[in-house]
C-alpha cells in the first residue's frame, strides 16, 4: 500500500512521467482512492499546464534577431578587416590622430553645462563607433533618410523596423540603441555602407524630418534639421558621417559637432 | 547566381528559432529586459566563436543556454545593473502576453478572465522570486520543456542534483502559490 506521504514525494516524478510503469500504477491507484491526494495532483498538474502556457512568458523583442545579425556581421568585418586595418590606419593617419585626440579630450572632461547631455551622447557614439559609415573613400554619400526617419519614428513607439537594402548597393551594416540621460526615447544610429550616393538627398524634407538646412561651420558642410523633437546634425568627419541628435539647442549641438572635427 | 551561405549565415539560421528561449532565459538571469537583450547578443557571439568546438549538433540548445549562463556569470555586475530611468523601464518591461481564450479550462467570464490573468502574473512572479539555483531548472524544465538531461547540460550539473533542485524548486513554487490553490485545483 502506498501512503499519502509517499505519493507526495513521488508526485513530481509521476507528473513528469519518470516513474516505472509499476510504480506509476501504484500511485494512480492511490489517487483514484484518495480525494486529498487527487486534489493535490490536480493542482500540481494545472500549475504545470500554466507554466507551459506561452502566454505567460515574454515575447522576444523583434529587434533582438537584428541585433544579433548585426553583431555577427561586425565581428566578421572585424575579422576580415584585421589585415586591412594597418593599411587603412596608415592612409587615414590624420583622421585617426584627430579621433584619438578627441577621445582623449572626451575622456578628460568637457564642461559645457547645457551640453552635458549631448556630450555624453557624443562620447557614447564616438567611443562605440556609432557613426554612419557611408562607404570608404572620399565620395559623397547619402543616408537613406526616409528610412532613418521611419525607424526613429517607430522607435518612439517601442518597435523597430529596418528596411532591407533601400537602394542597390546600399547595405545596412548595423544599428544600435543609444540611451541618453534625460532623453525619454532611445534612438537608432545607422551604420550603412554603400557605393554611390549624393549628399544632396539629405536636404529633402521627409516625413518626421523637418527639412535639412545646409550650414557651413569652420569650412565644413553640415546639415541641420530636426526629427521627432530632436535637433539633429549630420556631417562628415573624415571617412565617416556622424548623425547627432539631442534634446538641446541646435547651437550647442553644432558646437559639439564642430569640436569633433 | 546563388552564393553559398557564409558561416555567419548558417549559424544565424540555427540560432533563429531559439531566440525566444534565449531571451526568456536571459531575462530570468538579468531580470531586466535591456540587459537580457545585451546578454543574449553577447552570448550569441561567444557561441559563434566556439561553434566549431561543439561536437554533437543535437546538444546545440543546452550548449547555447550554458553559454548564456557563463557569459552572465562572468560579468554579473555588467548584466545586473539597475535600470537608469524608471519611465524607460516601464515602457520596455515586458509583460506576459494576453492569455489565449481557451488555454486552460475552456471559455470564461470576464471576471474569471481577470482572475486568470492575475494568477498568471502571480505564477510568473513566484517563479522569478525563487533563488537562482531553483529558478533556472524549474524555468527550463517546466516553462520551456527541456528534458532533465538537457537541463543538466545547460546548468553543467549532475543529473541527480538537477532532479532534486527541480523538485525542491517546484515544491517551493507551489507553496508560494498556496493562497491561489482554490483557483488551481479545479
Amino acid at each position: 500500500m502506498v501512503t499519502c506521504r509517499e505519493v507526495r514525494e513521488q508526485l513530481y516524478f509521476f507528473l513528469d512521467d519518470r516513474l516505472e510503469k509499476k510504480e506509476a500504477s501504484f500511485i494512480q491507484e492511490h489517487l483514484d482512492a484518495c480525494p486529498g491526494c487527487r486534489r493535490e495532483h490536480q493542482l500540481e498538474s494545472n500549475l504545470n499546464l500554466k507554466l507551459k502556457d506561452q502566454a505567460l512568458w515574454e515575447e522576444v523583442p523583434s529587434a533582438l534577431g537584428l541585433r544579433v545579425r548585426i553583431a555577427l556581421r561586425e565581428q566578421k568585418r572585424d575579422r576580415t578587416a584585421l589585415s586591412a586595418l594597418w593599411a587603412f590606419f596608415y592612409q587615414q593617419r590624420a583622421f585617426v590622430a584627430v579621433a584619438g585626440l578627441v577621445l582623449i579630450a572626451l575622456g578628460v572632461t568637457i564642461n559645457l553645462r547645457e551640453g552635458t547631455q549631448a556630450t555624453k551622447l557624443v562620447a557614447h557614439m564616438v567611443r562605440d563607433h556609432h557613426v554612419l559609415h557611408l562607404g570608404r573613400g572620399s565620395q559623397d554619400l547619402a543616408v537613406p533618410v526616409p528610412e532613418v526617419a521611419v525607424a526613429m519614428h517607430q522607435m518612439t513607439r517601442g518597435e523597430v523596423h529596418l528596411p532591407t537594402a533601400s537602394q542597390p548597393g546600399l547595405e545596412v551594416l548595423g544599428a544600435r540603441f543609444c540611451k541618453f540621460e534625460g532623453q525619454k526615447t532611445p534612438m537608432i544610429v545607422y551604420l550603412v555602407a554603400g557605393k554611390e550616393v549624393s549628399l544632396h538627398a539629405l536636404a529633402r524634407p521627409v516625413k518626421g524630418f523637418k527639412g535639412f538646412e545646409k550650414v557651413s561651420l569652420k569650412g565644413e558642410t553640415m546639415y541641420v534639421g530636426s526629427a521627432n523633437g530632436f535637433q539633429t546634425v549630420l556631417y562628415k568627419a573624415g571617412d565617416a558621417f556622424c548623425l547627432l541628435a539631442g534634446d538641446l539647442p541646435r547651437q550647442k549641438l553644432l558646437e559639439l559637432a564642430s569640436s569633433i572635427l | 547566381m546563388v552564393f553559398p551561405a557564409s558561416k555567419e549565415e548558417r549559424f544565424e539560421k540555427e540560432l533563429q528559432p531559439l531566440l525566444g528561449l534565449m531571451y526568456r532565459y536571459a531575462l530570468r538571469l538579468t531580470r531586466n529586459p535591456e540587459m537580457a537583450q545585451d546578454l543574449a547578443q553577447d552570448a550569441s557571439i561567444k557561441a559563434f566563436e566556439r561553434w566549431d568546438q561543439l561536437k554533437d549538433r543535437e546538444k546545440f540548445r543546452p550548449w547555447l543556454l550554458r553559454i548564456i549562463f557563463t557569459t552572465f556569470a562572468d560579468q554579473r555586475r555588467k548584466f545586473s545593473r539597475q535600470p537608469e530611468t524608471a519611465s524607460l523601464d516601464e515602457r520596455f518591461m515586458p509583460r506576459g502576453r494576453e492569455p489565449k481564450q481557451e488555454s486552460v479550462g475552456g471559455p470564461t467570464s470576464p471576471e474569471e478572465e481577470m482572475l486568470r490573468k492575475e494568477l498568471g502574473s502571480k505564477i510568473k512572479e513566484a517563479l522569478d522570486d525563487l533563488p537562482e539555483q531553483y529558478r533556472l531548472p524549474v524555468f527550463l524544465a517546466y516553462a520551456e520543456g527541456l528534458s532533465y538531461g538537457e537541463v543538466a547540460s545547460a546548468l553543467d550539473c549532475p543529473l541527480g542534483t538537477v532532479m532534486s533542485r527541480l523538485h525542491r524548486g517546484r515544491r517551493i513554487l507551489r507553496e508560494k502559490l498556496e493562497e491561489y490553490a482554490p483557483l488551481l485545483a479545479y
